[in-house]
């Protein structure tokens, strides 16, 4: 059956009444995931999961995959609106989100974000249902070493995303690869730092850190100065939508993010985080004007938006074409087909051909459905934020802290998530950014695996560990940066003052 | 240095990094142990907090004084905003999520300047009540103290 | 109204809140202890240490569901991630032994990480209530590896030392010192690649970055034997396990490792017996309802049940046995 034949019956499917009901609970719950911080897709697809043990499969799958992609469109409202993530990946949106509502775009930025977010989501789509067992063969080249090149090149790469001095960027980024090391060592199995604490042992999860840091941290800002906080509400809300120019900028980026997004999604870990900065990076490279970026750049929510809606497609492309999960979400939906009597694999297209092409048939229908949910309710939300600040600030601040608990039911976490706030809240005063210390947190541990597991792989030579051709590549890819860099500064020098 | 008290702190940290790293076995370069990153990231964060360290007092001293980097101290109301959240953290086990969330949401909406005490109350009660429900129909084990 | 009297009024309600919870609170707390007999008035929480979607979380919720009609009520699946299952079990022991929080319990909690101090609790702290399943242990290398069978391996790992490299999910875990075992009795050396998470470690074996890789339970990777792109080599058992029959012993290959993930239910020490032996009760008619059943064996695993008695008999048994190999491995943590 040729698939446009295949998917014409999977649409089919997908549209039915049960189905089409499947998938708008789906988004829904998904969406509302995203908003929300601390809860996640993980949690609401596990509470889903006994749900669908009773559903057909199809509309198991479908609402299931709701979830995941959903929440990738809730997670940049209030980022946006309030510059708290909702999502770990909406760090990146809140760089030029809130600066866009703080300019009175809000409404625009919202509209942009979802927008993208289609785009990207509709493109991921097309991208799992033609390319899907031969990019996952391709992603399988990847072992150990490449993901330690990965890491590395992450690192450098991304080291200069924000505005703060360079110097300090990288002090954050080493603290926060080694705040990465703390719990216990993967390759070892002994305890790194974790002071015989066996909360400590597994780990700090960076999640907590960036609610400390980013959402709790700006309410903190905000009860210091809460009139601080422009006026722009009163902006009047035909600024709804955004203008032509708005629009045309983000074009490229859009598409930009989608392809990146998706490729990047196909890579094991916070592959929806990484994809966002990626392309925030990639974006800000490309522009003619770069130093907007930070202050308003549409192009700075276009790109990242686009890209972590792009990368949960991606994120799926293992998991139907051979049967793995690299990230939790992914896990959790692995599980519904499993409940199910399904395996997901080389087999799967094969001998559930049905389920499959409704499977993606009901993405593009769920990610029209998002675009139509989020659109028209760009309005309601950003008025929702003219609460004033003495009743949002402190229900954001509690609702935080239960998303926070409910992350791994651990009320250690919350001791973590107020240090996490404390430590932010000095740190942006003294000009040191949190964002490099995340990505720290996050690729640290990547390299360190990568560069042990992939030395037991290669036995010990190192050569050969660095001549494998992708690691090769990134290795170089990244050292061409470092001198770059290095280059521009001092060449930079004598014209105007670096402020390390 | 009172201005670089950041600074100073984190180079603290990296020293403590670093020597909790020592304890650790480092392996070498091609079979690396569980020592072996916390090393050179301690090193790491102490050449780069010398680093930060240096370069802000070198500025320092050609701006001439005046404003360079001073660190404010958080302001007194996020100060006590956070001591609320604290305080939170601490009842929570004891008195149980609603109690302790009703609480925590009067204190800071009267912190953050609301006086109208029906306001305040209510408000504390409204959503102390609807983030109970939202997190129970999570299913979430909140700690439930003494409604346990 | 003057404000101060408006600020002292919001302060007194607050104290009274306070004072009349914590009377309720005192009042309340008594209760509970004398209904063993009406056990269970509210559904049980069941403690999972893994993360939701995976293996051991299907299993768990499989059991809460079916345990509704045994027990009267089915159970509340609480995930609490981390150490491999020792925040759960940790959490499972320090709450009130009043059987209305249980623990999935695995060899892990219960045996190894005992063994090797890396919880926080002993032995005594858990109370056993039944064994439900025992997963197999499956080794696999690729469909078009030189490796044709465990001879092939061991001559090879014998010739050079370390030759073989094995993917496994936790250092210290079940699969890891499965094949450490069988390596000891082999007289070889093999080198062990842990992964976070069984995904991973097909990937590597797939991309051919690793020569083999353990997999626990063998479901996940089953459809790759079908098509003919992993070969198995063996199974970490005394007899042939029926999913997958024409997958040879460890045993029969002439290497006495027989190693199996198991997985069961505990409840904290103190537990009254009476608790103890309804859930116990309850769990047995789970172990054998054919849809129990269905389950596991749909999932290459393999329905184990055991008692109180033989449970806590086995745990001590396995801590015997394990405790010479995490010893050579380095894996015991020295206080």
């Amino acid at each position: 059956m040729d698939p446009l034949h295949a998917l014409v019956q999977g649409f089919h499917a997908a549209l039915s009444p049960f189905n089409l009901l499947a998938c708008f609970g789906g988004v829904l719950a998904g969406t509302i995931a995203g908003v929300l911080p601390g809860i996640g897709p993980v949690g609401t697809m596990a509470l889903l999961l006994p749900l669908s043990f009773g559903l057909p499969t199809d509309s198991a799958i479908i609402m299931l995959a709701g979830v995941y992609y959903g929440a990738m469109y809730g997670g940049s409202t209030t980022a946006i609106l309030i510059n708290i993530p909702g999502e770990t990946p909406s760090i990146v949106t809140t760089f030029d989100g809130y600066q866009m509502t703080r300019k009175g775009r809000a409404g625009a930025a919202l509209a942009i974000a979802a927008l993208g977010s289609f785009v990207a989501g509709t493109l991921g789509v097309v991208g799992l249902m033609l390319m899907a067992p031969v990019l996952a063969r391709a992603a399988l080249r990847f072992g150990p070493p490449e993901f330690f090149a990965v890491g590395v090149f992450g690192i450098i790469l991304l080291s200069n995303l924000t505005s703060a001095p360079f110097l300090k960027s990288i002090l954050m980024s080493l603290v926060g690869m080694a705040l990465g090391t703390v719990g216990s060592d993967l390759i070892t199995g002994r305890d790194r730092f974790t002071f015989g604490s066996p909360e400590l042992r597994s780990g700090i999860d960076f999640a907590i850190l960036t609610m400390g840091m980013y959402g709790l941290d700006e309410v903190l800002s905000v009860a210091d100065e809460p009139y601080a906080v422009p006026s722009l509400f009163k902006v009047k809300l035909r600024d709804l939508y955004p203008n032509r120019e708005e629009l045309r900028r983000s074009a490229a980026p859009m598409l930009r993010g989608g392809v990146l997004g998706f490729l990047v999604g196909l890579i094991p870990g916070p592959s929806a985080f990484l994809a966002s900065l990626f392309s925030y990076s990639l974006e800000k490279q490309l522009s003619s004007h770069p130093e907007e970026f930070g202050k308003g750049a549409v192009e700075g929510v276009a790109g990242p938006e686009s890209a972590n809606n792009a990368a949960s497609a991606g994120a799926m492309v293992p998991l139907f074409a051979l049967g793995l999960a690299f990230a939790p979400p992914v896990a959790v939906l692995l599980s519904g087909f499993m409940i199910h009597g399904i395996q997901p694999g080389p087999l799967f297209i094969s001998q559930h051909p049905a389920l499959f092409w409704s499977a993606i048939a009901s993405m593009y229908i769920g990610n029209a459905m998002l675009l139509v949910l989020n659109l028209p309710l760009v309005g309601l939300f950003a008025s929702l934020v003219r609460t004033p600040a003495r009743f949002l600030m402190p229900a954001v601040a509690l609702l935080t802290m239960a998303g926070a608990f409910s992350l791994n039911n651990s009320q250690f976490d919350l001791r973590i998530l107020l240090g996490a706030t404390l430590a932010g809240y000095v740190l942006r005063r003294a000009q040191f950014e949190p964002t490099p210390l995340i990505i720290g947190m996050v690729l640290g541990p990547v390299m360190e695996r990568g560069l042990r597991q992939g030395l037991i792989v290669t036995r010990g030579d190192l050569a050969s560990f660095v001549s494998r051709p992708i690691t090769a590549t990134l290795l170089a890819a990244a050292m061409g940066i470092v001198v770059y860099r290095c280059l521009r500064l001092v060449w930079r020098r004598p014209a105007a003052q670096s402020p390390a | 240095m009172r201005r670089q008290w950041v600074n100073l702190s984190l180079l603290a940290f990296g020293l403590l990094y670093s020597y909790l790293a020592t304890g650790l076995n480092p392996g070498t370069i091609t079979d690396p142990g569980p020592g072996f990153f916390p090393r050179l990231l301690g090193v790491g964060m102490v050449l780069a907090a010398l680093a930060v360290i240096g370069v802000q007092a070198w500025n320092a001293m050609r701006a001439s004084g005046g404003s360079s980097g001073a660190v404010q101290l958080p302001g007194r109301s996020a100060l006590l905003f956070t001591a609320g959240l604290i305080g939170y953290l601490i009842a929570l086990p004891t008195a149980g999520y609603p109690l302790a969330t009703f609480l925590a949401l009067a204190y800071l909406v009267r912190l953050m300047g609301e006086t109208r005490r029906g306001v305040i109350l209510g408000l504390a009660a409204a959503l102390s009540l609807v983030f109970f429900l939202l997190f129970w129909y999570l299913q979430v084990p909140l700690p439930m103290g003494i409604f346990g | 109204m003057r404000p101060g009297q408006r600020k002292s009024g919001t302060w007194t309600i607050c104290v009274l809140g306070v004072l009349a919870s914590a009377i309720l609170g005192v009042c309340g707390a008594g209760g509970d202890l004398a209904s063993a007999a009406e056990y269970p008035t509210k559904s049980p929480q069941l403690i999972v240490g893994w993360a939701p979607g995976g293996s051991s979380d299907l299993t768990a919720r499989r059991v809460a569901e079916l345990i509704k009609e045994p027990l009267g009520r089915p159970m509340v699946v609480v995930n609490r991630t981390g150490s491999a299952g020792v925040l759960a079990a940790n959490e499972v022991i320090k709450s009130a032994p009043d059987g209305y929080t249980v623990l999935l319990v695995k060899i892990g909690q219960a045996v190894l990480q005992i063994v090797r101090g890396t919880a926080p609790y002993k032995t005594e702290d858990l109370e056993p209530v039944a064994g439900l399943s025992a997963s197999p242990i499956l080794l696999v290398v690729r469909g078009d590896s030189k490796y044709k069978s465990l001879k092939d391996i061991v001559e090879a790992s014998k010739a050079q030392p370390g030759v073989f490299r094995f993917g496994h999910s936790a250092t210290g875990g079940a699969p890891h010192l499965a094949m450490e075992l069988l390596a000891s009795k082999a007289g070889i050396k093999a080198s062990h690649v842990p992964f976070q998470g069984s995904s991973e470690g097909i990937a590597a074996l797939l991309g051919g970055h690793i020569d083999g890789q353990l997999l626990d339970p063998p479901g996940e990777g089953t459809q790759y034997l079908k098509t003919k792109e992993f070969r198995a080599i063996c199974v970490f058992e005394d007899k042939r396990i029926e999913a997958l029959a024409d997958i040879p012993t460890a045993k029969e290959l002439g290497y006495d490792a027989v190693v199996r993930v198991w997985t069961g239910l505990a409840l904290p020490r103190g537990t009254p017996a009476a608790v103890r032996d309804k859930l116990a009760a309850a769990a047995e008619k789970v172990a054998k309802d054919p849809a129990f059943v269905k389950f596991l064996t749909d999932a290459s695993d393999v329905p184990m049940y055991m008692n109180p008695q033989e449970f806590k008999a086995l745990w001590l048994k396995e801590q015997a046995a394990f405790k010479p190999l995490l010893e050579s491995l380095g894996l015991i943590e020295k206080k």
